[in-house]
């Protein structure tokens, strides 16, 4: 749980919303407003330097939910 | 290299000059993007407007020439004072000759003085800065540098990644030598193995156009572009300023003892504004000191520094000693930042070319 919450608040600062705001059900792209595809590259950037994960476009634009992207990177 | 210190010169003057004709992002990129995206498109990169031009006829030689006039017309310096021409351009209105030659007979320089360009992108003014410096010192004369790109006649108007980034801006600045002036400081970093990241894929020896390189082509992204345009990825671009920009200048604070907290402004390439401030997140400097004017006038490769600089920070440039971080950053791929001391010198701010 701990892990996921420090994800969550990871993201939320990227998205500039609370991490209340986000949930591993929560479809990044379109439940977030202000969605654009700088942020994206803030969360590959982010995958690489704090999770030692390289994440490639294309994987990540098949990533809908946030619960996608923490099994790639987290598990 | 880690960095190199320089001294002995100062900006004397400074003036920038924009095409007066404005498009309006949320209207250009409605054939591009959905509403909702465009509206977050427009908020994230910061750019509502872009100054381009108009004509096919004018270029970014017309603008700098215009913004060095100025220079001429507000100060007491005369022409014969100038000891060499450079200009920084990777859109000259010819591939041969080049520029500065131009300059050279257009604003009327006498025929014994050196002229010559150097081909650079965003990273461009921080290097013309510097040759201009190292100039001014051996020849003990003025060195008029310009530097300017009309981008706007090799971007696709149907390309995701640039049609809403790419402006045109010409600029003039003066660089004289001077013995009582502080140490400037520079460092430079290439990465010719990413070069993939930022180019145009056909016009020169290596791919010279082709009939078919001026037909607009569908993209990965659905994207239109001619292979004589720009091309952009998008995300390498993200990643190289976010890092390795980032690092450089934390680097060139580190190394030259400089505390961030006398800095009196950043004027970074404005390449959009949210990587700008990530650039300044990561060396926790404050937004105050990041100067943005690329909601107005829209990316214009190298010129949007001294753009930048004259459009927000004119009037503090103007009233004393100041000490100015400059980064420019992008094709090549290529970074070169600088931290110079200016002292009151004459600033034109951002004037309008009409056509």
């Amino acid at each position: 749980m701990e892990k996921q919450l420090e994800f969550l608040e990871k993201l939320a600062d990227i998205m500039e919303c609370e991490t209340d705001d986000l949930t591993l059900d929560t479809n990044f792209r379109e439940d977030i407003d202000d969605w654009d595809s700088l942020k994206g590259f803030s969360m590959l950037i982010l995958f690489e330097e704090d999770y030692d994960r390289k994440m490639s476009v294309e994987e990540f634009l098949g990533c809908r939910q946030i619960r996608d992207l923490f099994h790639a990177v987290c598990e | 290299m880690a960095y190199t210190i320089l001294n002995g010169v100062r900006i004397e003057a400074l003036t920038a000059c924009v095409p007066s004709y404005c498009e309006d992002n949320l209207e250009s990129g409605q054939n591009l993007f959905s509403e909702t995206e465009l509206r977050n498109v427009v908020k994230a990169t910061g750019i509502r407007y872009r100054r381009i031009c108009r004509s096919e006829k004018t270029t970014a030689l017309d603008l700098s020439i215009k913004a060095a006039e100025n220079i001429f017309e507000h100060t007491a310096i005369k022409k014969d004072e100038i000891g060499a021409i450079v200009f920084v351009t990777f859109t000259p209105d010819n591939q041969m000759p080049n520029n500065a030659t131009l300059v050279q007979h257009r604003m009327e320089f006498g025929n014994l003085i050196p002229a010559f360009d150097i081909n650079l992108a965003c990273s461009g003014y921080v290097y013309g800065l510097w040759i201009s410096a190292m100039m001014a010192k051996n020849l003990n004369k003025r060195v008029l540098f310009l530097d300017g790109e009309k981008q706007s006649s090799i971007t696709s108007k149907r390309d995701k990644a640039t049609a809403l980034l790419m402006a045109d801006a010409g600029s003039a600045t003066l660089v004289a030598p001077d013995e009582v002036t502080s140490d400037w400081s520079f460092s430079f970093e290439t990465y010719g193995e990413d070069r993939e990241a930022l180019n145009i894929p056909s016009g020169g020896s290596r791919n010279p156009v082709k009939p078919e390189d001026l037909e607009y082509t569908v993209r990965e992204d659905g994207s239109f572009r001619r292979n004589v345009d720009i091309m952009m990825n998008g995300m390498d671009v993200f990643k190289f300023v976010v890092q390795k920009v980032s690092a450089n200048i934390k680097n060139l604070l580190k190394d030259t003892g400089t505390d961030d907290s006398t800095i009196d402004f950043l004027a970074l390439h404005q390449a959009n504004e949210y990587m700008l401030k990530q650039v300044a997140k990561r060396n926790k400097i404050p937004f105050e000191k990041l100067p943005i004017s690329i909601g107005k006038y829209g990316n214009s490769s190298s010129a949007t520094i001294p753009v930048t600089i004259c459009s927000e920070r004119s009037e503090i440039l103007r009233e004393g000693k100041r000490k100015i971080l400059l980064s420019g950053f992008g094709a090549g791929l290529s970074i070169g930042t600088a931290i110079v001391e200016t002292d009151s010198p004459y600033c034109g701010g951002v004037i309008e070319y009409d056509e």
